[in-house]
């Protein structure tokens, strides 16, 4: 073991070219011809890509991070890989369904039609009747969500990997008063994959900001939620995909998220809980163009109270 | 070292190239998969040296290994490895003096094949996601629980899963994470063939 040698740090350094001359030769040599150095030093470099993507990385490094490290098509190609990847595993944790519930799914829904033809014609009519007036509620909810300057949906804390929200599944007709807050538990899913840690996650939609509208839309975060997700409802989807930065009240960038992918005209990401204190905070949404140029689309002020 | 005058062009016919392939080994037979280990190595050393021809040279450097072998039979080095990085030494520094002398033809054709790459980026992009499903779904279902239970959530869930996942396997987190790195390396590379079957 060489690990006085090396450490996650003096490798991240090694990657990011801020090593001396004569250490990043000695790294050079043992890149090659030392395969625990290796191991470790390809460990390092997918936790840094991935830290890059995630906007972990404080600025200095960002920067170091595109100035150097981007700097060949072959590391390009492993960031956009890395990115695809992490897109393929949010989208995998947020429709995962096991075989066993989509046979439970489709046997508790079959019992219930069975149950509905095998009650008499009053009942049938009755739950037609039921259905269309939460078809009519769900038409109203969404003229008025697409109306209304903001609205936020505040999900109870669920677990963590429950599906990703969309506006249309988080939103309950006959749970939903509006234009008000709502709150809108999320059913739990069993998980096929990986082994869940049972954190909490809170949900917050955020629709496209009007810029008449005075009012902040404010929420508060459970005190028991480790991530909040955040969806917020785009007024087109123009960009193959955003990025966002989390602002604090003067400006500065407190997290940035890149190659966020819209889906349903809205985006979906996560931040950890304890980055949202009781303050003002914008999220400022960017789309890149087919030239790979960031364009600013909006800001989605928000207002984060004590519970 | 290698101290002969190299002769461009050279390239190993079979029986110096099997001799290659044995040495690189040391002793245990792996199919040739140590030539592809030591190749990749060279490939990121060259790349992390701002090499825009990293495969090229990594082949040159092997080719030139392959030729000492073949004229002198052996070669007297602490490990294959090492005299390998050594070659590759040589073979980066005589790279830098010719690039020097093309520097800015090379700047003018890498500039042109930016502009004509952003504009298909968005198909590469979509073809990769797709190629990428593909290959998780191929891959074993342990390595596919292992991949996404090791690369899913941020900061401390993502710390958490990764303890959870270790004892799930009965592994230190140290050995989960290098097992999690060499199925994303294969991941990535079932992609890159799979988008130049596409391409």
């Amino acid at each position: 073991m060489k690990e006085e040698i090396y450490s996650k740090k003096s490798l991240t350094d090694y990657l990011l070219g801020k090593l001396s001359e004569t250490d990043a030769d000695l790294f050079d040599e043992m890149s090659i011809a030392d395969d625990e150095f290796v191991d470790a030093l390809k460990v390092v470099e997918d936790e840094l890509i991935d830290s890059y993507l995630r906007g972990e990385l404080d600025n200095a490094d960002v920067r170091r991070f595109e100035a150097s490290y981007l700097a060949t098509s072959l590391r390009r190609e492993k960031v956009e890989f890395a990115r695809a990847l992490q897109t393929v595993i949010a989208g995998t944790e947020s429709t995962r369904v096991t075989p066993v519930e989509i046979e439970t799914q489709a046997v508790s829904s079959v019992t219930l039609w069975q149950r509905l033809l095998a009650l008499g014609p009053a009942f049938r009519y009755g739950f037609a009747a039921v259905a269309a007036l939460a078809l009519v509620s769900v038409v109203l909810i969404v003229f008025r969500a697409s109306n209304s300057p903001t609205e936020i949906v505040v999900a109870t804390p669920t677990p963590l990997k429950t599906p990703l929200p969309e506006p249309s599944r988080e939103t309950k007709p006959s749970e939903s008063p509006l234009p008000t807050p709502t709150l809108t538990p999320t059913p739990e899913r069993k998980k096929e994959l990986p082994p869940v840690s049972k954190p909490s996650l809170a949900t917050f939609i955020l629709a496209p900001p009007v810029r008449s509208s005075s009012s902040l839309p404010a929420f508060s975060v459970p005190a028991n939620a480790v991530e909040v997700m955040f969806v917020l409802q785009l007024e087109s989807d123009d960009f193959s995909d955003y990025a966002v930065a989390l602002k604090s009240q003067t400006g500065s960038v407190l997290r940035r998220i890149s190659g966020i992918k819209a889906k349903n005209e809205a985006l979906s990401f996560r931040l950890p809980a304890n980055l949202i204190k009781p303050n003002i905070y914008t999220l400022t949404v960017s789309g890149r163009s087919a030239s790979g140029e960031p364009e600013i689309i909006g800001d989605y002020p928000f207002r984060s109270v004590v519970k | 070292m290698p101290t002969k005058v190299y002769k461009k062009n050279w390239t190993p016919d079979p029986i110096a190239f099997r001799r290659l392939l044995e040495w690189l080994d040391d002793g245990v037979d792996s199919e040739g998969e140590r030539y592809l280990e030591i190749r990749r190595r060279l490939v990121c050393f060259f790349d992390r040296k701002g090499c825009r021809n990293a495969d090229e040279l990594a082949d040159e450097t092997l080719n030139r290994v392959a030729r000492r072998l073949h004229e002198e039979g052996a070669i007297d080095a602490e490990t294959p490895a090492k005299f390998c990085y050594i070659t590759a030494r040589f073979v980066f520094l005589e790279n830098l003096r010719d690039k020097e002398k093309l520097n800015v033809g090379i700047d003018e054709v890498v500039a042109n094949k930016l502009v004509a790459d952003s504009s298909d980026e968005a198909d590469v992009n979509q073809q990769r996601l797709n190629c990428l499903e593909h290959c998780t779904n191929n891959l074993e279902a342990s390595n596919r629980e292992i991949i996404f239970g090791y690369y899913n959530g941020d900061e401390r869930i993502k710390i958490d899963n990764r303890r959870e996942l270790a004892k799930k396997l009965n592994l230190s987190t140290n050995a989960l994470s290098i097992r999690a790195c060499r199925i994303r390396e294969k991941l990535q590379i079932c992609v890159q063939k799979c988008l130049e079957k596409c391409g």
